[in-house]
């Protein structure tokens, strides 16, 4: 094939290589300004609590120390997050005002001279935290006597309710989104096995090599410019303009190149915290997150749960499908609703299954926010889609590879959410994925294709 | 005493290292390789007045003259990898340290002083039987390492005392480490097993020295296996037997890099697999 | 105190802290842009530089270490403007992905290389088990350093 064009199939030199093997390749940490000052925060012990005090007095006394900044400095403490791109709810303040919601949430910043006079004084920031019983597993945060976490009563996301911004509000909404197709009842009814399996994934860091670092540096005229590791500068604008309440148009965003994101790097998750420091000292201010911040307070992959229950024929076919997923969102929102719907609407995976009712519940607990991570909410379900099929195959006493073949998409037939099928290559996939790894297909499957 | 004024102290001798330490007690943090105590620094956790560092210091050498190795106390790792004649576990323990970099900084005496999840060279040279000298303003002392742990980061040093070496009199003929990691070239240790051996002509052991890493802070040595395997020829089913007690009484480091349970019986699978190699 | 050490062939002279790592004075005093701080705790390897020829973790090497040594970076291999090969192995297996890792495993590479000329697979594993990628999957790093080995 590639003999016939000039770019597909030609291969691409990476156009940054002669940059990394010379070591030229701008990151951010390599940015630095005359007068610059640093940040490190004072993080919450606990999971869940009140703030009672916090006690800033030693401190300040440290020769270096310019500012320590608090939720009072934030000209408007919201965290708008995506709620641009109708994702939302905005529940997280940039700095919490009353209340911790994870262990590790940043309480208040200190602005010094530089990194070891900032640790130093936020080890001497003493913060008075009333504790309360913390929520850490899904099934309890979900369990109608369980401590409530969220602003709204429950520690679910409401689909359909409006408080995403994207959705008309005022309507009841439900604490799950909804997928549902054909006649599941009859389905299980008809069925001649039915088969049941429990699937967990925990939390996964992307654990770039770079740390997520960030230089604010005010410049005249109100404008500000921040240079991050950010893999979505214009949410990082966004972000910044409405927390500090000025024209977006003031703010340029300028994104080096990153030294690996994997998604991890999507959420604005603490340049707001920087551009505040900044705009209040009125100096260049940067932050480095370490590696223990990096793994215990950057977003992670979600830890997902999912229940899944097969109605089978005896020939092979999965007539329904019944399933409820539980998403981890940790203590804030981020993107958490819109990776439960792409999880939903995959857990049928590239396979036809004419009946289906999935939940898909989107779960607040005391744990690290989550979000987007390579192929966000699909590979988590793809993990249980997979396992089942095994499980199923099995179940009937059918090889795998079979029983893969004859539930595969075909080109004509309809997804869940009711996308015709136009692009299905799933036969024609297995047979190269087969023929690769050595495995000899009988010659039935071999005859099989995706348009027919 | 003379006050010292903070800084970077790099002594040429051990003499002036000695005297340095002598002075400088608590204020000072000693530093050979590096790897370890550099966090300390660097994190905040320490914020010594000073810092010896051995580095010029001429303790980089591996000598072997007839049946005693001795080594120096600021000898890389690589120079274990490089020199010939050693007793298998030391190299095999040197072999598991992580990367180029990490074996060329870190020392073999700086590892006897490193808590779990390192460490390895302190396991393979338990089962060893070595020994360590340390020199003070009051002389040389000689302490087995059997008896240098005394808790978890406690050791049988004085103030004024410096590690110099390390010393295997009579080193076994047969001995072997193995280590488990999360990762598959080497890693921080979830369990190690170092075990030193000599067999007569009828495969019965006449000694044997069994040493258990990355369960407890330090190394420890597993006298009641050792017991149970002395004087007997050697049989899956004795080892099998002596397997059920690596860790009697012993209180398991259980942490996100391992369960106590899952440390136990990695501990055990590297035991038999050792020994099973000799029968 | 006052260290004097030579980087890249230059000599440099540089005010430190007893307690500053090599690191710290690489990066934020002398803004070295090659050397990248990843974990600080001598596991990722995107820290690595040579010290009179051998790799060393410089999160966790004190400044007053290089006192009156040599200091290599991956920015020292070039010489004229012309890559150096094993610069070139890496660019010619496109070796690199976001390259936060890439000095650093050159650099070891670098290392391994001068010490061994033609290691094996399992050689070249072990000699870069203290570099990390998360990128590659680390076959094209492995390939370059391979290509390098049956030239020599």
């Amino acid at each position: 094939m590639s003999g016939q064009f000039a770019a597909v199939g030609a291969p691409i030199k990476n156009v940054q290589l002669l940059g990394h093997v010379t070591g030229t390749t701008q990151y951010v940490d390599e940015i630095s300004f005359p007068g610059m000052l640093w940040i490190k925060a004072v993080r919450s012990p606990v999971a869940r609590g009140k703030i009672r005090k916090i006690d800033t007095s030693r401190a300040e006394k440290v020769p270096g120390v310019i500012k320590i900044i608090t939720a009072k400095d934030v000209p408007n403490n919201i965290h708008v997050n995506m709620a641009g791109i109708g994702i939302g709810p905005p529940d997280e303040p940039v700095l919490p005002e009353d209340e911790v919601k994870y262990k590790g949430e940043a309480i208040c910043l200190v602005v010094a001279r530089d990194e070891e006079t900032a640790l130093k004084a936020a080890q001497l920031v003493e913060v008075e935290i009333e504790e309360l019983p913390p929520v850490l597993d899904m099934e309890e945060a979900l369990k109608p006597d369980a401590p409530v976490i969220t602003k709204w009563g429950v520690n679910a996301f409401i689909y359909g309710s409006g408080m995403d911004g994207a959705t008309k509000p005022g309507r009841p909404g439900r604490p799950f989104f909804l997928v549902r197709r054909g006649d599941v009842e009859t389905a299980f009814k008809q069925a001649d096995k039915v088969v049941k399996g429990s699937y967990v994934i925990p939390p996964i860091e992307h654990a770039p090599i770079e740390p997520h670092v960030c230089v604010a540096k005010p410049e005249p005229g109100g404008k500000l410019t921040i240079y991050t590791t950010t893999q979505a500068p214009y949410f990082v604008r966004d972000n910044v303009a409405t927390i500090l309440n000025i024209p977006a148009s003031n703010i340029r965003v300028i994104a080096p190149a990153v030294g690996g994101g994997f998604g991890g790097k999507v959420d604005p998750e603490f340049e707001m915290q920087v551009a505040v420091a900044a705009m209040r000292v009125g100096r260049p201010v940067k932050w480095r997150w370490t590696r223990e911040e990096e793994f215990t307070i950057s977003t992670t992959r979600p830890a997902i749960k999912v229940e899944m229950e097969d109605a089978l024929s005896k020939d092979g076919l999965i007539l329904g499908r019944r399933a409820r997923l539980l998403h981890d969102s940790g203590a804030y929102t981020r993107t958490s609703p819109y990776g439960v719907i792409k999880s939903t609407v995959n857990l049928s995976g590239p396979y036809h299954i004419p009946n289906v009712y999935y939940e898909g519940y989107c779960v607040y607990t005391n744990r690290q926010p989550s979000s987007a991570m390579r192929g966000y909410g699909v590979f988590e379900v793809s993990y249980a889609v997979e396992l089942q099929m095994e499980r199923d195959a099995r179940t009937l006493g059918v090889d795998s590879w079979e029983f893969r073949f004859k539930n595969a998409y075909r080109n004509g037939q309809v997804t869940a959410t009711g996308r015709p099928i136009d692009d299905a290559y799933l036969v024609e996939v297995m047979k190269e994925a087969a023929s690769l790894a050595g495995v000899k297909l009988p010659p039935h499957l071999l005859q099989m294709s995706s348009w027919g | 005493m003379s006050q010292v004024a903070s800084g970077y102290y790099a002594p040429a001798s051990l003499r002036d290292a000695i005297s340095l330490k002598r002075r400088l007690r608590e204020k000072a943090l000693f530093v050979a390789g590096g790897t370890a105590a550099v966090q300390l620094v660097s994190k905040m956790i320490a914020e010594p007045e000073a810092i010896i560092s051995l580095e010029k210091v001429p303790l980089d050498y591996v000598k072997i003259r007839g049946n005693v190795v001795e080594i120096g106390a600021t000898t890389p790792i690589s120079r274990l990898l490089e020199t010939r004649g050693l007793p298998t576990a030391l190299r095999e323990a040197a072999e598991n340290i992580h990367g180029l970099a990490l074996k060329d900084m870190a020392t073999v005496g700086g590892n006897i002083f490193t808590p779990a999840p390192a460490g390895d060279i302190a396991t393979a040279l338990l089962s060893l039987d070595a020994t360590l000298v340390l020199r003070g303003t009051r002389g040389v002392r000689t302490v087995p390492l059997s008896k240098f742990y005394r808790g978890p980061l406690k050791y049988n040093i004085k103030a004024d005392e410096v590690l110099t070496a390390i010393r295997i009199r009579r080193p076994p003929r047969l001995s072997s480490f193995l280590k488990q990691t999360p990762w598959r070239y080497s890693g921080p240790t979830i369990a190690s097993v170092s075990v030193g051996l000599d067999l007569d002509k009828n495969k019965k052991a006449r000694r044997v020295m069994v040493a258990i890493g990355g369960l407890t802070t330090h190394p420890y040595r597993v006298k009641r296996a050792e017991r149970l395997l002395t004087s007997k020829k050697l049989t899956s089913e004795l080892i099998e037997e002596a397997a059920k007690h690596l860790v009697d009484n012993v209180d398991i480091i259980d942490d996100a890099l391992a369960s106590s349970w899952y440390r136990e019986v990695i501990a055990q699978v590297l035991f038999k697999k050792i020994l099973n190699r000799f029968i | 105190m006052r260290i004097k050490f030579k980087l890249d062939g230059e000599y440099v002279e540089v005010d430190a802290k007893h307690t500053d790592t090599l690191l710290k004075i690489l990066k934020d005093k002398l803004v070295v842009g090659s050397v990248h701080f990843g974990c600080g705790e001598g596991t990722c390897g995107a820290c690595i530089v040579l010290v009179n020829g051998r790799p060393r973790y410089s999160c966790l090497t004190l400044a007053g270490y290089v006192d009156g040594k040599e200091v290599t970076t991956v920015a020292g291999l070039a010489h004229d403007g012309e890559l150096s090969e094993i610069q070139k192995a890496f660019l010619e297996n496109d070796a690199a992905q976001c390259g936060y890792c890439t000095p650093g495993m050159i650099l070891t590479a670098k290392a391994l290389l001068d010490r061994n000329p033609s290691p094996t697979d399992e050689e070249i594993f072990d000699a870069l088990a203290g570099n990390l990628c998360r990128c590659t999957g680390y076959v094209p790093i492995i390939n370059a350093i391979k290509s390098l080995s049956k030239k020599r």
